[in-house]
C-alpha cells in the first residue's frame, strides 16, 4: 500500500487554478523531491498534501485512509508537516518545542507518559539534537532550528513527512546534515517529502522527482528520466550542463541563453 | 544570559506572600488606617458561618470601610488585574508578538466609547449598572467589528486583524473624544468622561466586583483550557495546524477570550493602560513562555500588580485620588523599558 497518494488535487485561488489535477504517489521508503520555478505551486502542494490547504477537486489519502475524512489529529499523527517558515520567537526550550509533536496523542490536560518520554528522547536522538535539550530555541542557529522542527514532526512518528524548503537558509554543512536525515528517515521507512529549489541536492539525495510547472506536474519519474538537460530548459529556460560526480550522481552547472553562444 | 528559568514552586511561593500582603494592606491603608486584627474580625464576621465570630467584636464604621468600601474596591482591583493581564498573555501568544496589549483587537477603545456615550446621554446616572453594562456593549461591538473587517472566506490573517484593530481603535478613540469636546461646556460629565478615560477605581463597590468577576473567571478558564493550542500558535500557524489545531477556530475563540477578559476589566476600572502588556511579558520572562503556566502567573500577578497600583493611587496625595491608568503608567513605563534594555543586552530572550 502507498504511503501518500494524491489524485487529481485542485486548489483554486479565486477562477485560478494554483494546482491543477495533480496527482502523485509516493511508497514507505520512498523519497521524493518536488522541484519547479517560483511560483509553480510546490509549496501550495505540499500544503494540500498535509490537509492544511483547502482544495477544490481531488483526494489524498495516507496510508488506507482518505484525508477529507481524518479529523485534524489524526492527521497530525500520520503525518508531519515542516513548514518553510520556522517561527520559534519564544523562549521555548529544545525538549519543550519537542515535547510538542505528541500534543496530537494527549488530552489538553495529560501529562507526557512514558511512551511520550520515549518518542522525545529518539527524535531528540535522531535528529542529533539531544545536547540541546536544555537549551532555549532562540538561542540556536539556523541549522539547529531546523534540527529541532524536524525533530518535533517526528517525535510523533509519522508514516509520512514533508519539508518545505528545510534548507533554504542553511550554509552548506546544515545542508547537509538535514539532507542525510532526510534520507536516513526514508531508509528507515518513511515516506519523505522534500520540496527544493536546488537541483544538485535533488540529484544527490532522492531518486523520485516530480517538477511542478505553472500547477501542474511537467514531468515526474526517477531522477535520471526526469532531469535532463531538454527538461531543465523546458521548465527553467536555462542551459544545463550535466556532469558526473566521483560519487557517480548527476551534478549541475546552470548557464543563461546568452553565455553559451 | 538569561538560560535559567525560576520554578513555578519558587515563583509562587514568592508571588503568593506579595499578593496576600497586597491585599492586607489594601484593606488596611486608606483615609482611616485599620489594623489587621480589625480586619480579620470583619472578614470572618462576614465570611465565616453565624455565630463564629462575635458580630460585636468590630465597630459598625470598621464593618462598613472593611466590607463596603475597602475590600470591594481590593477585589474589583484584583479581577482587573487579573483580567488585564491573562488577555495580554493570550493576544501576545496569539500575536506571536510579545509586545501585544490587550486593546489591540479594539476592545477597549470600545468599551471607552461605550462609557463615554453612556456619560453623554444620561444613561449613566439611572444605575450604577449602565455604565459598566454600556462598556461591555461597546467591547462586544467593536470586536465583532474589527473581527468581521479582517475575515475573508473565513480565514483571518493575525496581520490584517492587527491593523483593523488599530485602525477601529484610533476612530473610537476620535468618535470619544468628539463626544468628550462636545460635551466640555458640561463640566461634571466632561470630568467623569475624563477620569474614566484615565481609569480608576473610586466609588467601586460589591455589584461591580458581581459585574465583572464572573466573566474575568470564564474568560480566565477559557484561556486556560486553550493553553496548549497557543502554544503551538506561538510557533507559527502552519505549525500549529500540522499539529492538529484547528487554526481558524481557536484563533477565534482565542481573540473572543481575549475580548472577553478585557471587556469585563475596562467595563469596571476605564482605560488602565500597561497592565496587559508588562505583567505577562515579565512573567514570561521568568517562568518561560508555555501557556499552561504563564496564563495563571500572569493572572495572579496582574492583580497583585493592580491592587498595589492602587493603593499608591489614593494613598500619595491625599485627599486627591491619583487616576489608576496614570499610577500604572508610570510604574510600567519604566519596568517595561527596563525589561527592553534587558532584551537588548541579552538579545531576544523573548
Amino acid at each position: 500500500m502507498s504511503a501518500l497518494v494524491a489524485e487529481e488535487l485542485v486548489v483554486r485561488r479565486g477562477d485560478r487554478a494554483i494546482l491543477d489535477r495533480v496527482s502523485l504517489r509516493v511508497e514507505p521508503g520512498g523519497f521524493l523531491s518536488i522541484v519547479g520555478p517560483n511560483g509553480s505551486g510546490k509549496s501550495t502542494l505540499l500544503k494540500a498534501l498535509a490537509g492544511i490547504w483547502p482544495t477544490s477537486a481531488g483526494s489524498v489519502t495516507i496510508g488506507s485512509k482518505l484525508l477529507d475524512n481524518m479529523h485534524r489529529r489524526e492527521i497530525a499523527q500520520r503525518l508531519a508537516f515542516v513548514p518553510q517558515d520556522i517561527r520559534m520567537d519564544f523562549a521555548f526550550t529544545v525538549q519543550e518545542i519537542v515535547a510538542m509533536g505528541r500534543y496530537p496523542y494527549r488530552g489538553r490536560f495529560d501529562r507526557a507518559n512514558s511512551a511520550d518520554r520515549d518518542a522525545i528522547d529518539r527524535a531528540l536522538e535522531r535528529c542529533d539534537v539531544e545536547h540541546l535539550r536544555k537549551r532555549f530555541v532562540t538561542t540556536l542557529s539556523g541549522g539547529e532550528r531546523q534540527r529541532v522542527a524536524i525533530a518535533r514532526s517526528l517525535a510523533g512518528d509519522p508514516d509520512v513527512v514533508l519539508l518545505d524548503e528545510p534548507t533554504a537558509s542553511l550554509d552548506i554543512q546544515h545542508n547537509m546534515e538535514i539532507l542525510d536525515l532526510c534520507r536516513a528517515l526514508a531508509d528507515a521507512g518513511k515516506a519523505v517529502v522534500l520540496a527544493t529549489h536546488d537541483l544538485n541536492v535533488v540529484a544527490r539525495y532522492t531518486s523520485q522527482v516530480a517538477l511542478v510547472d505553472a500547477g501542474k506536474i511537467a514531468y515526474a519519474g526517477s531522477r535520471d528520466d526526469v532531469l535532463t538537460s531538454k527538461v531543465l530548459k523546458s521548465v527553467f529556460r536555462v542551459e544545463t550542463e550535466l556532469l558526473r560526480s566521483q560519487g557517480g550522481h548527476p551534478v549541475f552547472v546552470f548557464h543563461r541563453r546568452q553565455e553559451r553562444t | 544570559m538569561a538560560d535559567r528559568r525560576m520554578r513555578l514552586s519558587v515563583f509562587y511561593t514568592l508571588l503568593l506572600p506579595v499578593l496576600a500582603i497586597s491585599i492586607l494592606s489594601g484593606i488596611a491603608i486608606g483615609s482611616t488606617f485599620i489594623d489587621w486584627q480589625t480586619i480579620l474580625r470583619v472578614l470572618g464576621i462576614k465570611l465565616l458561618p453565624n455565630g463564629w465570630v462575635n458580630v460585636h467584636s468590630a465597630a459598625h464604621a470598621d464593618v462598613v470601610i472593611v466590607w463596603l468600601i475597602r475590600v470591594p474596591r481590593v477585589v474589583v482591583a484584583a479581577f482587573v488585574g487579573m483580567g488585564l493581564a491573562a488577555a495580554g498573555a493570550v493576544m501576545q501568544g496569539m500575536f506571536r508578538n510579545p509586545l501585544a496589549e490587550p486593546g489591540l483587537v479594539g476592545t477597549g477603545a470600545g468599551a471607552v466609547l461605550g462609557a463615554v456615550i453612556a456619560f453623554v446621554t444620561g444613561w449613566s446616572i439611572h444605575s450604577v449598572i449602565t455604565l459598566p453594562v454600556a462598556a461591555m456593549i461597546g467591547a462586544v461591538i467593536a470586536l465583532v467589528l474589527v473581527y468581521a473587517m479582517s475575515t475573508r472566506g473565513g480565514i483571518t490573517p493575525v496581520g490584517t486583524l492587527l491593523l483593523a484593530g488599530i485602525a477601529v481603535t484610533a476612530l473610537l478613540a476620535a468618535v470619544s473624544s468628539l463626544l468628550l469636546s462636545l460635551s466640555i461646556v458640561n463640566w461634571q460629565v466632561a470630568q467623569e468622561i475624563v477620569f474614566w478615560m484615565m481609569g480608576g477605581l473610586d466609588a467601586r463597590s460589591w455589584v461591580h466586583v458581581w459585574l465583572c468577576a464572573p466573566f474575568v473567571l470564564l474568560g480566565l478558564a477559557a484561556a486556560i483550557l486553550q493553553a496548549r493550542d497557543l502554544d503551538l500558535i506561538q510557533q507559527g500557524e502552519e505549525t500549529a495546524a500540522a499539529f492538529g489545531v484547528e487554526v481558524e477556530g481557536a484563533k477565534r475563540l482565542l481573540v473572543i477570550t481575549a475580548g472577553i477578559l478585557t471587556g469585563a476589566s475596562v467595563a469596571v476600572a476605564g482605560m488602565v493602560g500597561f497592565v496587559g502588556l508588562v505583567v505577562p511579558h515579565a512573567v514570561r520572562l521568568l517562568i518561560g513562555p508555555s501557556n499552561r503556566a504563564l496564563i495563571p502567573a500572569s493572572a495572579l500577578s496582574g492583580a497583585a500588580f493592580l491592587i498595589l497600583c492602587d493603593l499608591v493611587a489614593r494613598t500619595v496625595h491625599p485627599p486627591v485620588e491619583i487616576r489608576l491608568g496614570v499610577v500604572t503608567a508610570l510604574i510600567g513605563g519604566p519596568l517595561f523599558i527596563a525589561l527592553l534594555l534587558r532584551r537588548y543586552r541579552e538579545a531576544s530572550i523573548l
